[in-house]
């Protein structure tokens, strides 16, 4: 009983060192941001807690490029919703810290749709599709 | 609940609270990377129960039993707020998996410790109770 319990502890305590340098890992940003191939392509900033581009325009019909830039240390994302319920997603973007990145977003219908931060709910932006 | 075995300073009693606090700690960063009130609340809350389960004050010995059971109450309410609103994701999965961990060894450290959790409350609701009066303390003298 003594053993098994020390081996327990010990293996606890190498998960709990791996899950840290697992979030370290994960905020990793890349030393050049990717580009989109289409230089119109709508750009999402976060920084401090919040999203610095809270209206967005893309096209409507077609699949597009969207370049979400995250300043912040914490991780987030963009997430598109057909409505603030946040009940039916139509894309989900990568959770990440610290970096740009590019995503291929699926064609939305004309419209208007909402965005959030899965992370953080509370940031959350319109995507009119037009 | 009881002095003596909250000193267990067995290889294994020492590791089994080594690995409580490790866990604890390791959660408490994990959340306290997220950023945003909700979440550097929750890594304050592990941080201060991490605190409380080695703190060589006696009231908090005494009560060791009620900062395990909260410890285990506190990271089942955070493993459930997850499952039900996300996100789902890397490090969100890892926090989780140190989360149930937390709670298998909380629950070995407690049986350790404390016994019966059932007994434990009960004995500690009628010992209260006798305490304001309520009721007759166990093993005293009837007229």
């Amino acid at each position: 009983m003594k053993r098994l319990l020390v081996t327990l502890a010990l293996a606890t305590v190498a998960l709990a060192a791996a899950a840290c340098s697992t979030t370290n890992a994960d905020s990793g940003a890349s030393a050049v941001p990717p580009a989109p191939a289409d230089p119109n392509a709508p750009t999402i900033v976060a920084k401090d807690m919040q999203f610095v581009t809270r209206n967005v325009q893309v096209p409507a019909g077609k699949a597009f490029e969207l370049t979400f830039t995250n300043n912040d240390g914490a991780p987030h994302n963009v997430a598109i919703y057909t409505d603030s319920s946040a009940s039916t997603n139509v894309f989900r973007g990568e959770i990440f810290s610290g970096a740009t990145k590019v995503a291929e977003v699926p064609a939305l219908a004309a419209g208007t749709y909402f965005f959030r931060c899965d992370v953080h709910p509370d940031m959350q932006g319109t995507i009119t599709a037009k | 609940m009881n002095d003596t075995t909250d000193r267990d300073l067995t290889v294994a009693g020492v590791a089994l609270r080594f690995g409580i606090v490790a866990l604890t700690l390791g959660t408490a960063y994990i959340h306290s990377t997220l950023g945003g009130l909700l979440f550097t609340l929750n890594a304050t809350g592990y941080a201060v129960a991490a605190i409380a389960m080695i703190v060589p004050i006696s009231l908090a010995i005494r009560f060791r039993w009620v900062v395990r059971l909260g410890l285990m109450g506190y990271a089942a309410t955070a493993i459930l707020m997850w499952a039900i609103q996300g996100p789902y994701y890397s490090t969100a999965y890892i926090a989780k998996g140190i989360e149930v961990a937390l709670i298998f060894l909380l629950v070995v450290d407690f049986l350790r410790a404390d016994g019966n959790p059932v007994k434990v409350v009960k004995r500690e609701v009628k010992a209260g109770l006798a305490r304001v009066g309520l009721r007759p303390a166990e093993g005293a003298a009837s007229a």
